[in-house]
């Protein structure tokens, strides 16, 4: 019981704890490939950040070169006609410039001319600059509503604030900076008001810089040249190398401005499915950084995730199939330990029993108190047949001791099994007559030539008629039969006892086994005799077997290779 | 007066005649150089005009480049090959592209700087700006390309371009050369916004040429492109053409006369602008400006003007026009200028007035006239009026026909031969992809005076 204890203690403490670990390090491992994922993403997330803020910071430091460039101008002392030829100068030589203009807050648009506009795209832009350009719309309109008041009389209220709204307002902090970062200091009376106007017309982004050196006074500025624009800016993003992924620049209708990574995918596909946005700035509103990741792109990870798993499965394999070795050899050594000891009583009471009768008888005779010759004889007639059976006892437990060690010697020779077994029966014919036997011998006038230790088959041949013997005691005959097949002699021992337990047919040649094992059983024996038969005929190429055809009763073959 | 004072007085009569001498050696060579300007004509339709009445004059303002002395060494040249390599040009195409680009390596200097940028989905500088030394490496780069992916044509531009920026500063010809065969597909797509880079590229100096292959490139975009950075454009159907294209580009490149071309027209108090034939410009009150960004060596560039004239006397001679042309030498690096200027007499003899017709100045009316046209047709086939779209085709067929009767001119009667089997074909057929780009193609060269080879 104790031994089956310390099996379920070893369970507990072995296996339990791999399965924890296992489900453990398997979690691990799906944080881990989870971590990557977030780690790819989160590198993408920062790219992407970089990015943004880059194009931002670019976009702040034009806009606020070409704000000083405009109030470099010193528009106060020129007159409209001049300041146009000066801005149309810059125009032409400035590629981020598209268009120029000018306007008076009294007197409407100065330059371009709505009559005399002179080329197409100058009317293009007065339309796209409608409102700003009939004056129905102030240029400040989105800035914050308390700086409204400084510039009273600019132009009519705001129509309508759905207008500002649909136009994302630049921060304010975008005039501070302009005016105070980037500008050099000036006096407060030249600095002048001036902004960046975000415009979305036909669903396109444009940009529109005016200045005003003095309030009331001329208003004049530029429309950024947005494809110029783009195209420098493009080419100041760093190259996306990570694998399987794609870093991108939309913008607000969702179009596809600017790719760079290895990762392609349709693009007609949304932001939605972008693992990272970054919205550039209210500079750009709209605009916005989307990272893209392809799922194969966690391939890597995966095959991560595969050996990971692999190495975890073959753990655990190694644990539990350890585990169930060790346990099975616990068993066996249990059984063997337990079979030892059924032995040892076993043969100790095998011994004690002829060496009982045998002192016994001795000492009557010793006694001198059997005067009766024919008594006398009888008595050292038992003594000398329990000493044979002890030294038999004693000879099977010497055997199989070398048997187990691999020790054994075969004397062999050549001889006729038909004529060793005529003598056998002939040397136990009394033995078994006594018993009750009735015995049936069939055994042909021919010749059995074998090749092998004759002495062991005298042993084989005892151990079995002593296994009749003993425990097919009730039974009526004993059939002894000599036959051959082409390549073996057969001899066959059948009873009409008992029999054996199907189940139990193969155990019985097990070392130690005996069918009825207690000390109490009235028969004796020490679980030795077939084990010890089968041995010995398997090291000599022949083998036993239970027959399994008989309908009752015990019956063996014992084959024998013939040697012709 | 010591002698001393004398021998003084000798040696600085020396060396002053020395000097004086110089410069009128000085002046000589400038007036070599001078014969290798550009020059300028202004001619009209007739040079002798009805008297009276108000009427409407064609000026025609030329540019004649002069031919490049064979000893004198050309102008450096900055290019950079922007290549398409998305995935439809596999096959033939890529492989004439990369016989091209090595084609244009070939018939560079050692001081000329070559870049190679291509594009599918992601935008890739093969070869970074550099100075044509080492070719084997460069052949290398080109040998690598691949075709795969999308098309990030504005990409492409756009780092084409940045390429070039790397060498702006030097006296080179900046130029880039996209070859596309297929829509942009990544980044700005639309004709229009292509076209403002080319304006902005134009502002920098640096002109777009643009090689359209096979039949599902868009031609509205390349021409947008080239049309207002000022580069060339070319169709080329097969690849094959390719190789022949590119030693065409490269002979116009390499033959630069005149950068940053202005032509400002003036015209006399009394005389209104009407209208630009075929180019863009820019009119104010009496002045009209044109630019042209590179004129190549031996080439005859003009600009057409429709003027208003008032009516004036019998007898008196006006003067119609003045135009300047500023220019920068690439050879020297400085502007120069030259002038002409047009003169008309009036006249009630109507045989007198026929007599003085310009037939050339015709002949190039109608045919920017018949290239408005077919872009007009393109413009109405779009819209799906393939009907109108022919009759405009054919109106413009009539009219060079009239010209060419007139005038006994072969190649205004092939052209309007040209447009009746398009408009033919229109209607028969509809506007095949094919002939859209020849069209469009043809359209340009024609404005632009393109020199085809």
């Amino acid at each position: 019981m104790t031994s089956r204890g310390a099996i379920i203690i070893f369970w507990t403490l072995l296996l339990v704890p791999a399965m924890v670990l296992a489900g453990f390090a398997f979690r691990q491992i799906s944080f881990e490939q989870e971590r990557l994922r977030r780690a790819g993403i989160t590198a993408l997330e920062d790219q992407a950040r970089l990015t943004a803020q880059n194009l931002d910071q670019t976009m702040a430091s034009i806009q606020g070169n070409l704000t000083r460039s405009l109030l470099d101008i010193k528009a106060n002392n020129l007159s409209s006609l001049t300041l146009a030829e000066r801005l149309l100068a810059w125009e032409k030589s400035n590629p981020l410039i598209r268009n120029v203009f000018i306007f008076h807050p009294k007197k409407g648009l100065l330059y371009p001319q709505r009559s005399r506009a002179a080329t197409r795209e100058e009317r293009q832009f007065i339309n796209r600059f409608n409102p700003l350009m009939t004056g129905d719309l102030p240029f400040d309109f989105n800035r914050p509503a308390g700086r409204e008041n400084k510039r009273a009389g600019s132009g009519p209220a705001i129509p309508s604030s759905l207008y500002a709204l649909s136009r994302q307002a630049i921060p304010a902090i975008t005039e501070e900076k302009m005016t105070t970062a980037n500008a050099p200091p000036k006096p407060a009376a030249n600095q002048g008001e001036s902004d960046w106007i975000p415009w979305f017309s036909d669903n396109q982004l444009y940009v529109l810089g005016w200045v005003q050196p003095q309030s009331d006074e001329m208003i004049y500025g530029i429309e950024l040249e947005m494809m110029v624009l783009l195209s420098r800016l493009m080419t100041t993003i760093p190259e996306n190398n990570r694998s399987g992924t794609a870093l991108v620049i939309m913008n607000g209708n969702g179009s596809v401005l600017h790719h760079t990574g290895t990762l392609e995918f349709d693009h007609t596909t949304k932001t939605q499915d972008a693992v990272v946005k970054m919205d550039i700035s209210g500079r750009l509103p709209h605009w916005s950084v989307c990272a893209f990741m392809d799922n194969a792109a966690l391939s890597q990870s995966n095959t991560f995730m595969v050996i990971a798993l692999i190495l975890v499965a073959i753990l655990m394999t190694a644990i539990i199939s350890a585990g169930v070795l060790i346990t099975r050899l616990t068993l066996a050594q249990i059984k063997d330990a337990r079979q030892k000891t059924s032995f040892v009583a076993a043969v100790s009471h095998e011994l004690k029993t002829p060496l009982t009768s045998i002192r016994m008888y001795a000492e009557l005779l010793l006694s001198k108190r059997v005067s009766n010759p024919e008594k006398q004889q009888t008595y050292l007639e038992v003594m000398v047949a329990e000493s044979e059976r002890l030294t038999r006892l004693i000879n099977n437990v010497l055997d199989f001791g070398k048997l187990e060690q691999g020790r054994k010697r075969y004397r062999i020779s050549e001889f006729d099994m038909g004529q060793f077994l005529r003598e056998s029966i002939r040397t136990n014919q009394v033995r078994l007559k006594k018993a009750g036997f009735e015995l049936i011998t069939h055994v042909p006038d021919q010749n059995f030539p074998v090749k092998t230790d004759r002495d062991a088959m005298a042993q084989v041949f005892l151990n079995l008629v002593d296994n009749a013997l003993k425990y097919a005691g009730s039974g009526k005959f004993l059939k002894i039969m000599l036959d051959r097949t082409p390549r073996d002699v057969q001899i066959k021992i059948q009873d009409d006892g008992p029999g054996i337990a199907p189940d139990l047919r193969e155990k019985i040649f097990d070392k130690f086994f005996r069918a009825d094992n207690s000390l109490t059983t009235s028969k004796q024996g020490s679980g030795l005799g077939l084990s010890i038969t089968r041995h010995m005929l398997r090291d000599l190429g022949g083998d036993i077997v239970m027959d399994t055809t008989l309908a009752r009763g015990a019956g063996f073959i014992i084959r024998i290779p013939i040697h012709e | 007066m010591s002698p001393k004072f004398i021998r003084t007085l000798k040696v600085a009569a020396v060396f002053i005649v020395s000097i004086v001498m110089g410069t009128q050696a000085l002046d000589a060579s400038r007036a070599t150089a001078a014969q290798n300007r550009v020059t300028c004509r202004v001619e009209t339709d007739r040079s002798v005009l009805p008297a009276d009445d108000p009427q409407n004059v064609i000026l025609k303002i030329t540019l004649d480049a002069p031919t490049v002395p064979e000893n004198t060494t050309r102008p450096r040249v900055n290019i950079a090959l922007v290549m398409d390599h998305s995935g439809s040009m596999g096959g033939t195409k890529i492989q004439m592209a990369k016989a091209a680009a090595m084609e244009a390596l070939s018939r560079l200097g050692k001081d000329d700087v070559f870049s190679l940028v291509t594009y599918a989905t992601d935008v890739t500088t093969r070869v970074p700006a550099q100075q044509v030394r080492e070719t084997a490496a460069i052949i290398n780069a080109i040998k690598g390309i691949e075709a795969s992916g999308n098309t990030a044509l504005f990409g492409g531009v756009s780092q084409g371009a940045a390429e070039i920026r790397k060498n702006i500063e030097g006296d080179y010809v900046h130029r880039v050369v996209l070859l596309s065969d297929g829509l942009a597909n990544v980044g700005p797509r639309n004709p229009s916004d292509l076209g403002r880079l080319g304006a902005g590229l134009f502002k920098e100096n640096i002109s777009v040429t643009t090689v359209g292959v096979g039949t599902d490139y868009n031609e509205d975009l390349m021409a947008q492109l080239a049309q207002k950075s000022d580069g060339n454009t070319y169709f080329a159907e097969s690849g094959t053409d390719l190789p022949r294209i590119f030693a065409a580009e490269l002979g116009n490149v390499l033959n630069v006369v005149a950068k940053q071309v202005v032509v400002t027209i003036t015209l006399p108090s009394g005389i209104e602008p009407v209208e630009i034939i075929g180019r863009e410009g820019r009119i104010r009150d009496n002045h009209i400006e044109l630019t042209m960004n590179q004129l190549y060596g031996g080439q005859e560039k003009f600009a057409l003007v429709e003027v208003r004239m008032p009516g004036h006397k019998a007898g008196s001679v006006v003067e119609i026009a003045k135009a300047e042309v500023s220019y920068q030498d690439p050879f020297s690096m400085k502007t120069l200028n030259s002038q002409a200027k047009a003169t008309a007499r009036f006249s009630r003899d109507r045989d007198k007035v026929a007599a003085s017709t310009n037939a050339q100045v015709i002949k190039d009316y109608q045919l920017n006239l018949n290239a408005l046209a077919q872009e007009k047709a393109i413009e109405l086939s779009d819209q799906g009026k393939t009907k109108e779209a022919a009759q405009e085709l054919r109106q413009s067929a009539a009219a060079l026909k009239g010209y060419a009767g007139k005038y006994n001119d072969k190649q205004a009667l092939e052209e309007a031969r040209d447009a009746e089997i398009q408009a033919d074909m229109l209607e028969t057929q509809g506007m095949s992809k094919k002939s859209r780009k020849a069209l469009r193609t043809k359209s340009y060269q024609m404005k632009n005076q393109q020199i085809q080879k």
